[in-house]
């Protein structure tokens, strides 16, 4: 009688709920779907293809590549030397133009990050952290509380009147990528950020890397010739071929958001992802 | 777990610290000066021996007594001070010039290729033209009067600034002006805000240099520019003494170069160099 009672009540509250929420939930669907219609995508390339040189030195780098980015995601092109990779960030990022087809970031701004932290050595990490809101004209008082956040968000804080110098490789990498947010933009173009530091810094870079990424909603296009970097990282990774570079093949990993779920989602990918890389560039070695 | 990773980033970054160790200051200030005056000491005892020997007459080695003694007896009829005084304003004079006259120019010549091409191997050619070579152009263009004299340190240490700066702008690592140009700065802010911070280390080492080619300069213009309404600096003092056939004051006149020139150095440019490496890391020991 008691559950009766229970399964009685519970219908009767939850129509009322369960429709006022249905319509709640539609509206925000309907509201998620637009916004998805007009700018989902972050970085958008059309059939690119860029050519250095001309003549007998002619270097087909990237040869019709397509691919998009969503907001908010983070994909990995994965590739050996000579697929064009920093070639793609530098076409993002505006600093080459295509010789065909088109690129555009619909998300706005794009921000670059390399594989040297290359940090102002004259100025202290905040002063570092705080220069591209100095290039853009905004007053030490306006700028302290935001840089003092971004140093908080790479746990760096502590060492906000240290010089690069005096910081470890790793440390300065953390400064960068403060540096990096610090532009504001909605994409950020990393350039295997992480290539120069060992293996134990890299993984805590990688942790860093993606507790940043969830705070910030930063879309990432993260350059890197490693699977496990890329498999760790990825929600999406993009193997390419080399010379010229063109899309190989694609991987999602189904993660369910948190890191373990993305780790037990990407294990699997692992050895036909390491396949294909190889398989890529035995093909260069038959001549 | 957030909290055991943070830990871990924290640990790792402590390890990785270099660990200062301080050496005794004492012991830092001693073995510092200690060689210095040794090797003063085995200089004034070789020429006292040198003296002793008696392989030169009196006048031509004065012994380091007779030294001092002209020294103390030049100073107690006021000649010293006021040569001194005299030539290290006209240096500070000389040399101000030169800054205002070679940083704007080596900045231009750093930044314009067709200006680089054109003088960048001609400056290189002045930077090892004696200076003193300058001197009559300049008696026969200004007179024996202190615009001949600005005009010889101006033309023997500009150079000296100017490819400091231009080198300087030429060594700076390629990835700083692409991080400076990849957060927007162009223009006028990426050479204020990175090019010259940058460049600045060899942009002092250039000025040290020129340093001592102003003082170099003037010298050379104050021996051979006399004239009677020009005063006596440190150069003039040299040049009576030759002039007398007084050694001591010939010595006492090249110390005193020596001294006022390592000074300056020591005090000014030697912290000023160390300063701007210490910020940057570029100290050896630091």
């Amino acid at each position: 009688m008691v559950w009766d009672g229970w399964n009685v009540e519970g219908p009767v509250v939850a129509p009322g709920l369960m429709s006022a929420l249905t319509v709640v939930d539609a509206v925000a669907a309907v509201d998620g779907a637009a916004v998805r219609l007009v700018d989902s995508v972050a970085i958008r390339l059309d059939e690119v293809t860029k050519v250095f040189g001309s003549g007998d030195s002619r270097l087909l780098a990237v040869d019709r590549l397509s691919m998009e980015v969503n907001r908010g995601e983070l994909v990995c092109l994965l590739g050996a030397s000579g697929c064009g990779k920093s070639t793609v960030l530098n076409l993002v990022a505006g600093l080459e133009t295509p010789t065909r087809g088109t690129v555009s970031v619909p998300a706005g701004n794009t921000t670059l990050m390399f594989q040297e932290a290359a940090l102002f050595p004259w100025l202290t990490v905040e002063q570092n952290v705080g220069m591209p809101m100095r290039l853009r004209g905004r007053r030490r008082s306006e700028r302290s509380g935001e840089v003092r956040e971004l140093l908080e968000l790479v746990r760096l804080d502590r060492f906000a009147k240290h010089r690069p110098h005096e910081l470890s490789g790793g440390m300065r990498q953390r400064v960068a990528l403060a540096r990096a947010l610090a532009q504001h933009s909605e994409v950020l173009l990393m350039d295997e950020p992480f290539g120069a530091v060992d293996a134990i810094t890299r993984d805590l870079l990688h942790e860093d890397l993606v507790r940043v990424r969830h705070e910030t909603d930063v879309t990432i296009l993260f350059v890197t010739h490693s699977v496990r970097e890329a498999t760790r990282l990825g929600d999406r990774i993009v193997v390419l071929s080399s010379r010229p570079g063109r899309v190989l093949e694609e991987f999602t990993i189904p993660g369910d958001g948190s890191p373990a779920g993305h780790e037990l989602a990407a294990a699997p990918l692992v050895p036909r992802i390491t396949e294909v890389l190889r398989h890529e560039i035995g093909r260069h070695g038959r001549g | 777990m957030a909290e055991a990773a943070a830990n871990v980033s924290e640990g790792l970054d402590r390890l990785e610290l270099p660990v200062a160790v301080r050496k005794p200051r004492l012991n830092s200030i001693a073995t510092l000066v200690l060689p210095k005056v040794a090797a003063l000491a085995v200089l004034i005892g070789v020429w006292q021996l040198v003296f002793v020997l008696r392989i030169k007459p009196d006048y031509a080695i004065p012994s380091p007594g007779t030294v001092w003694a002209s020294f103390v007896d030049q100073w107690q009829h006021g000649f010293i001070l006021p040569a001194v005084w005299s030539s290290v304003h006209r240096a500070a004079f000389g040399y101000g010039l030169c800054l205002l006259i070679g940083t704007p120019f080596g900045l231009l010549v750093a930044r314009v290729r067709l200006l680089r091409l054109a003088v960048g191997s001609t400056i290189s050619a002045l930077q090892s033209l004696p200076s003193v070579a300058w001197v009559p152009l300049g008696l026969i263009v200004f007179g024996p009067n202190e615009t001949t004299i600005f005009f010889v340190i101006v033309m023997g240490a500009f150079p000296s600034i100017v490819n400091g700066m231009v080198h300087a702008v030429d060594q700076i690592p390629p990835i700083l002006l692409r991080a400076g140009r990849s957060m927007g700065a162009r223009g006028v802010r990426l050479w204020w805000y990175v090019v010259l911070p940058a460049a600045m280390p060899g942009y002092v080492s250039g000025l040290r240099q020129a340093w001592s080619f102003s003082w170099r300069s003037l010298m050379a213009a104050e021996l051979i520019t006399t004239s009677a309404d020009l005063g006596s600096g440190l150069g003039q003092l040299l040049s009576i003494g030759g002039t007398n056939v007084d050694m001591a004051q010939v010595v006492t006149a090249i110390l005193l170069i020596l001294a006022v020139g390592l000074a300056v150095d020591t005090l000014v440019f030697n912290p000023l160099d160390r300063a701007v490496r210490q910020r940057r890391g570029l100290l050896a020991d630091a």
